[in-house]
């Protein structure tokens, strides 16, 4: 059986279709890319139909993971299409899970120990744990922007470790309003809230980057 | 068709099984394989496929590899040691499963 080779114009086509429907996030663009290829390869091998043919196919075909929608665990202000969110879900709702877990145990865990606590030790905790979480917080952005990609872990990145570390301030401004005369909730929330950001933050950079690394040999980023 | 929903919650399993045979797949291989396979019956929608292959990516059950084949860009998926051993637990669990409504719907056959 004869290969189809694509045209330039052709897969320019399919490109312009992508960034019409706003998928540029590489690590799902270019594997969405080949999978629509080869599904108009199929359909002008044994259909024998033209390329616009088929290509109206499988936007037909994809069209319904392409509808741009938002989801209760991004947030709804969040809008990407269909196939994206799911993806993202997939990735955050374990974080928000452990977000909540840990505040919740933690939370009473300090009731539980308040009386054997030593205020002054987590006092100098959070003293030595802000400035490592500011600077890795900042590093990974930095280098985040710094590589210019897309992926659908640096929107994960931006909008949930940047914004939570940024609550995460309020937080700390209101624990040194207090300091620490009596045991507040907000020293725990503080520290829990950091260490979360810290652990997803962690995540996300290194998938872009390992993400980046896979497509920049082939020089298409 | 009707059936889609009950396999809906073995996709991840039904792609772990998938790459413990064959080396490495990309996406449409596995939609084909399982379309194949099932002769029809179960299609892989491409909407559920990317997500389900990246979270066992993120779970470190897959590893990725890139390829230009054709002048484009494929993504290869193949099974890392971690997901070796979670595809038989995970297969394990879905035999548990049949067996139980095995007997729950044909008590006389077992």
């Amino acid at each position: 059986m004869k290969k189809v080779k694509f045209t330039k114009e052709e897969l320019a086509q399919v490109n312009r279709y992508l960034d019409i429907k706003e998928l540029c996030y590489v690590d799902l663009r270019y594997e969405i890319m080949d999978h629509i290829l080869l599904d108009i390869e199929h359909e002008i091998t044994h259909e024998k139909v033209t390329f616009e043919e088929a290509f109206k196919k499988s936007c037909d075909k994809w069209k319904g993971s392409f509808y741009s929608e938002s989801s209760y665990w991004l947030g709804i202000l969040f809008r990407g299409p269909r196939v994206f969110i799911d993806s993202c879900v997939k990735i955050q709702r374990p974080f928000l899970i452990l977000l909540v877990m840990s505040t919740l145990l933690f939370t009473l865990l300090s009731v539980l120990i308040k009386p054997l606590f030593d205020f002054e030790l987590l006092f100098y905790f959070t003293v030595v744990v802000t400035p490592i979480y500011i600077s890795c917080v900042l590093y990974w952005w930095i280098q985040l922007k710094i590589s210019r990609t897309k992926t659908s872990f640096s929107f994960l990145f931006y909008r949930y470790v940047i914004m939570n570390f940024l609550l995460n301030f309020l937080v700390l401004y209101q624990l040194y309003e207090t300091r620490i005369e009596t045991l507040n909730l907000s020293d725990f929330f503080y520290l829990i809230f950091a260490f979360n950001v810290l652990y997803q933050g962690y995540f996300l950079y290194k998938n872009h980057q390992k993400e980046v690394s896979r497509f920049n040999k082939y020089k298409v980023l | 068709m009707g059936n889609q929903k009950l396999y809906k919650g073995s996709l991840q399993t039904i792609i772990l099984k998938l790459l413990s045979e064959n080396d490495k797949m990309y996406g449409y291989e596995i939609t084909q394989k399982v379309k194949a396979l099932t002769k029809g019956e179960l299609k892989i929608t491409e909407g559920a496929l990317y997500p389900a292959l990246h979270k066992l990516e993120a779970e470190g059950l897959l590893d990725v590899e890139v390829a230009k084949v054709d002048n484009r860009l494929r993504k290869y998926y193949k099974l890392t040691e971690c997901g070796t051993k979670e595809t038989a637990n995970r297969l394990a669990q879905l035999d548990e499963f049949i067996q139980t409504m095995q007997h729950l719907l044909n008590p006389k056959l077992t």
